[in-house]
């Protein structure tokens, strides 16, 4: 008989991201991202990521190790999760570049619909990029993130706005939930003084 | 005439493995490479007290390996599963699952 009970190693690896951290990195670099465009420095929002990263070990560190613990996974997770960041990357500088390509260099003649809906891509993308994270990492509600970056996209086409404007929008919201998540997180799990 | 002495028929069930308490660390030990007391300690829901006597018994047997260290200058102490407890968890495994398995529904 096919057991349905997911697997310890699964669950406890869900549960280590469950402390709000990423969630609020993610936020951060989406709304970080629509601010540089919202002053013309499209291709600064690309750096965003990589202006993070450094902070990521120091607050993960400062917050999350004395009050979580610290855990190692198996080899062959941590090389899953070495790869899905690695292809993520990859995947993330490849989209942006497409779409600042096709963005500037969209003219009247590109076709009707695609002047139309360009502003909503670079919410969708990076929408697919949470859904990658989310898929990889089993985390279900970055899907909910993704689609609620596919739905701001989908508003500023609508509502004929300019592409950061779903990006700030959809960023805050992932901000504000990772803030409570953190918050949460920081509330009940009291920092332990000494490993043993 | 010597008697052939047969195996029997309800399976050996390690008694210092099936200690609940201990048994539910191993697991987490299992299908961990390596994790802290404080994570220990959260997951098991155990105080530290009881975490400490089990963790030193299963390291006793062998069943655990401990290192010590300092991180940010806090103590910190790390477990892993040793490759004599993997056996023996799986081997424990293999008997509950046969002992259970005979029984009727």
């Amino acid at each position: 008989m096919a057991s349905h009970v997911e697997p310890l190693e699964s669950r406890l690896f869900r549960q280590s991201w469950d402390d709000g951290l990423l969630d609020v990195f993610a936020g951060v670099g989406v709304v970080g991202i629509g601010l540089f465009w919202t002053f013309d420095l499209v291709a600064l929002g690309a750096v965003v990521p990589a202006l993070l990263v450094p902070f990521w070990n120091p607050l993960r560190r400062a917050l999350v190790l004395p009050r979580a613990g610290l855990v190692e996974f198996s080899d062959a997770r941590s090389g899953h999760n070495r790869r899905l960041l690695i292809g993520s990357g990859w995947l993330g500088l490849f989209m942006f570049a497409l779409f600042v390509t096709s963005y500037f260099l969209v003219t009247p003649d590109a076709g009707p619909l695609l002047p139309l809906v360009i502003a909503g891509v670079p919410a969708v993308l990076l929408g697919l990029l949470a859904a990658l994270a989310g898929l990889g990492l089993g985390l279900p509600r970055f899907l909910g993130y993704a689609g609620l970056l596919c739905v701001c996209g989908v508003g500023v086409v609508l509502a004929d706005a300019r592409p950061e404007v779903a990006m700030i929008a959809g960023g805050v919201l992932v901000l504000l939930n990772g803030t409570w998540l953190l918050g949460r997180f920081l509330r009940l799990e009291v920092e332990d003084g000494e490993a043993n | 005439m010597a008697s052939t002495r047969q195996a029997p028929l309800v399976p050996d069930i390690d008694a210092f493995l099936h200690e609940l308490a201990r048994l539910r660390l191993l697991a987490l030990l299992s299908v961990l490479k390596r994790a802290d007391f404080v994570y220990l300690l959260r997951q098991s829901g155990f105080s530290r007290g009881n975490l400490s006597v089990q963790m030193t018994k299963l390291a006793e047997a062998g069943l655990v390996a401990i290192e010590k260290g300092f991180a940010d200058n806090r103590p910190r102490t790390v477990y892993a599963l040793t490759r004599k407890g993997r056996t023996a968890l799986r081997a424990y495994k293999v008997s509950m699952t046969t002992l259970l398995e005979a029984l009727p529904d």
